[in-house]
C-alpha cells in the first residue's frame, strides 16, 4: 500500500521513489492526475539528475487541446515494493502521476485538506474485504 | 554503447513517425489493438506494437540499437493524453 495527503490544494500527493542510475533512490513527491493517462511526468532538470537515457518522442493531447511533443525517458520506479520499467514523459510541472501507473490498484482518498490517500493493489484489497 | 540521442527535429518526428503509422501500421491493425502503443523507428519504418509503452519501445530498440523511435497509440490521435479530452475531436 502507499499512502498519501490531501494538500490545502485539494491536490492528492504521494510519494514515489525512483531508481538513479548508478543504484541510489530517489524519494520525490507526485500528484495524482486521473487526467493523464501515462504513466509519470518528471521536470527535465530531475531526469538529468537521475541520468535517465533517453527512448523515444511522442505527442500529448493537452486540456487546452492542443498537441504537444515530448521527450520519452526510461525509469525504473519503485511501486509498492516492487521494481518496474516504465516510460517517463518529461514535462515541466510538478511530477505526475498517471492513470497507467494505478492500472491494478484501489485509489481510495478523502478530499478534505489532510485526509489520508490510499492506493492499495486491487488483489490486496479484495483478500481484505472478504477476510 | 553510446547513449541514444534524437537526430531529427520534433516536427521531423511527427512527420515521419505519422506517416509511417499511416502506410506501414494502419492497414494492418486490428481491433483487438485498439489503444495499444505503436513504436516506429521514423528512418526504417520498423515498428512493434504493444499494450504497454515501455515494452514496446524496448522490443524495438532490441531489434534496432540505434532506432530513433516516435510513439504513437492505435486509434488516438496522441499517445498520450494530459488533463483529459477536448470537448470536441479528441480521438
Amino acid at each position: 500500500m502507499i499512502t498519501g495527503r490531501v494538500n490545502g490544494f485539494y491536490e492528492a500527493v504521494i510519494p514515489i521513489h525512483l531508481q538513479e542510475v548508478g543504484g541510489g533512490i530517489r524519494a520525490l513527491e507526485a500528484l495524482l492526475d486521473t487526467g493523464f493517462n501515462g504513466t509519470l511526468t518528471l521536470p527535465l532538470e530531475l531526469i538529468a539528475t537521475l541520468k535517465l537515457p533517453w527512448r523515444t518522442r511522442g505527442n500529448a493531447l493537452l486540456a487546452n487541446g492542443r498537441e504537444e511533443m515530448f521527450d520519452i525517458y526510461a525509469a525504473t520506479i519503485i511501486w509498492d515494493g516492487r521494481r518496474r520499467s516504465i516510460l517517463v514523459e518529461a514535462v515541466e510541472t510538478q511530477p505526475l502521476v498517471g492513470m497507467r501507473l494505478l492500472a491494478d490498484y484501489d485509489v481510495r482518498l478523502r478530499v478534505q485538506p489532510g485526509e489520508v490517500v490510499q492506493i492499495v493493489a486491487v488483489s490486496e484489497a479484495e483478500t481484505s474485504s472478504t477476510s | 554503447m553510446e547513449a541514444l540521442k534524437p537526430r531529427y527535429s520534433p516536427t521531423e518526428f511527427a512527420k515521419r513517425g505519422r506517416t509511417f503509422y499511416d502506410q506501414k501500421v494502419h492497414p494492418h491493425v486490428t481491433e483487438a489493438d485498439e489503444g495499444k502503443f505503436v513504436a516506429i523507428d521514423i528512418e526504417t519504418g520498423v515498428y512493434e506494437i504493444d499494450s504497454d509503452d515501455y515494452t514496446a519501445t524496448e522490443r524495438l530498440l532490441r531489434r534496432q540499437p540505434t532506432t530513433q523511435i516516435w510513439l504513437g497509440r492505435v486509434g488516438q490521435r496522441t499517445a498520450y493524453r494530459i488533463g483529459g479530452y477536448p470537448s470536441r475531436g479528441g480521438s
